[in-house]
């Protein structure tokens, strides 16, 4: 029974996922420029920090980078990637300089992830280009920061939204800073 | 749920995202990757279509927003008219483009493939006007790069730059790197090369100082070159750039199509 329990909420999880990247890969990207900046997987995987194993969210992270990748027409592997290199560094500042799983330590995750997530993918993009004429680096482009800033809003935002309504249902998060013992 | 932190095996996934990669290029993994696809086009092409609304209705606000004071009113009729119809002119919509893309079709006798638009290649492209658009047909269908692709109204809107099984990416001729032989349809039938110009217009340069352009004139596939058909619409001048000290001239071209209205294209295979 717990066997067939086990099973069904890996379906579940399955679905889900599956759901959010698609709807990333057809939604989000066609919607006008403030909202296309949303980064729906990245959330969810940050989100699913909070109540997974970090070996569960890598899963994940596989299985939302496997959709984008071939959605996308990009070089197959990019995203799953990107959101593996996320979830282990995200895991990694979770515990090791974050003192809780507390709201503001998973604001301060979603803008560095958000971050690093921008830095990596189009970092990886340009090498990947760099035989193309007129390619620039992106650093140095108004619409790179443009685009980050948007999506550590939007992270930040869903963050703090999907957070409060977790804290609700969930005794394992914290709304303050724990003190150092 | 307790913290967990220790470094398990990390190279396990490493391993696994190799393995992953390798699958996919000796195309083991192709199968499930066409099945895949497959499974989820219909929801993509709903959820774009949605999204493509949603960015239509966004754009023409933000066009509005300087008469909006004259024709408040009017907006608002129109906004709640949208909402209450908008599943109703969605299905609308897709009907009078298939029927007009028949139409078209029929009249010039292209063999041609219908497909719906399913997502664009946004996030990855760089530089900010490059822009594509994820189509649910590929070689499966008989499509091959370089063909041309057009909207309900005939007009081209862009090429096929990449092809695989069950899906293609198009290039928008309002995007750098896409570049189209093209006549101007003037008195001398001025010809060259068009390339997008920032992902919002085209651009067709070194004309020579000689040629007579005008604001208006269409401009047409030359057919030269590639696979795409002659005289298919590409946009009308909308600005003629000559200096007298310089040799050439250039033109900037508006595009006739509006990208978040395109939900539903056709593939012109010569």
């Amino acid at each position: 029974m717990l066997q067939v329990k086990y099973y069904f909420e890996w379906l579940i999880y399955f679905i889900a996922f599956s759901l959010v990247a698609i709807i990333q890969a057809a939604f989000i990207f066609a919607l006008p420029a403030p909202y296309v900046a949303i980064n729906l997987p990245l959330i969810a995987l940050l989100f699913s920090l909070l109540f997974f194993k970090r070996n569960t969210t890598l899963i994940l992270a596989l299985l939302m980078g496997f959709w984008l990748d071939i959605l996308g027409f990009n070089f197959f592997g990019l995203n799953i990637l990107v959101f593996l290199v996320i979830v282990f560094l995200a895991d990694l500042v979770l515990n090791n300089w974050l003192t809780n799983r507390s709201l503001y330590s998973f604001l301060v995750l979603s803008v560095l992830s958000t971050f690093v997530y921008d830095l990596l993918l189009y970092g990886i993009v340009t090498i990947w280009q760099s035989g193309q004429p007129e390619t620039s680096l992106f650093l140095f482009q108004a619409y790179f920061w443009k685009q980050l800033l948007w999506q550590i809003f939007w992270s930040a935002g869903f963050m703090l939204l999907f957070f409060n309504l977790a804290n609700s249902l969930s005794k394992h998060l914290k709304p303050f800073f724990l003190e150092k013992k | 749920m307790a913290f967990y932190g220790k470094k398990k095996k990390s190279w396990l996934w490493i391993v696994a995202f190799g393995l992953i990669i390798v699958l996919h290029f000796t195309k083991v993994l192709k199968p499930l990757e066409n099945l895949a696809v497959s499974t989820v086009k219909p929801l993509a092409g709903f959820l774009y279509g949605t999204g493509s609304s949603i960015r239509h209705s966004y754009e023409e606000g933000q066009k509005q927003k300087d008469i909006i004071s004259r024709t408040d009113a009017l907006q608002q009729t129109v906004a709640k008219l949208t909402v209450e119809n908008a599943q109703f002119k969605e299905v609308e919509q897709d009907n009078i483009k298939l029927r007009a893309q028949l139409n078209f079709l029929s009249a010039n006798k292209y063999k041609n493939v219908l497909a719906n638009v399913i997502s664009q290649n946004l996030v990855f492209d760089i530089k900010e006007g490059d822009q594509d658009i994820v189509i649910d047909k590929g070689s499966n269908d008989g499509i091959k790069e370089g063909v041309g692709v057009i909207d309900e109204n005939g007009v081209i809107i862009g090429k096929i730059s990449e092809v695989r099984d069950n899906l293609s990416k198009v290039c928008l001729t309002t995007n750098r790197n896409c570049k189209f032989a093209a006549t101007i349809q003037n008195q001398t039938r001025t010809m060259g090369i068009t390339e997008g110009d920032l992902g919002l217009t085209i651009k067709m340069n070194y004309i020579p100082q000689s040629e007579k352009i005008n604001n208006g004139d269409t401009v047409i596939t030359s057919g030269l070159g590639g696979n795409i058909s002659r005289g298919l619409v590409i946009g009308k001048v909308s600005q003629i750039n000559n200096h007298s000290n310089e040799i050439w001239q250039d033109v900037n071209i508006e595009p006739l199509f509006n990208l978040s209205t395109l939900t539903i294209v056709t593939v012109l295979i010569p």
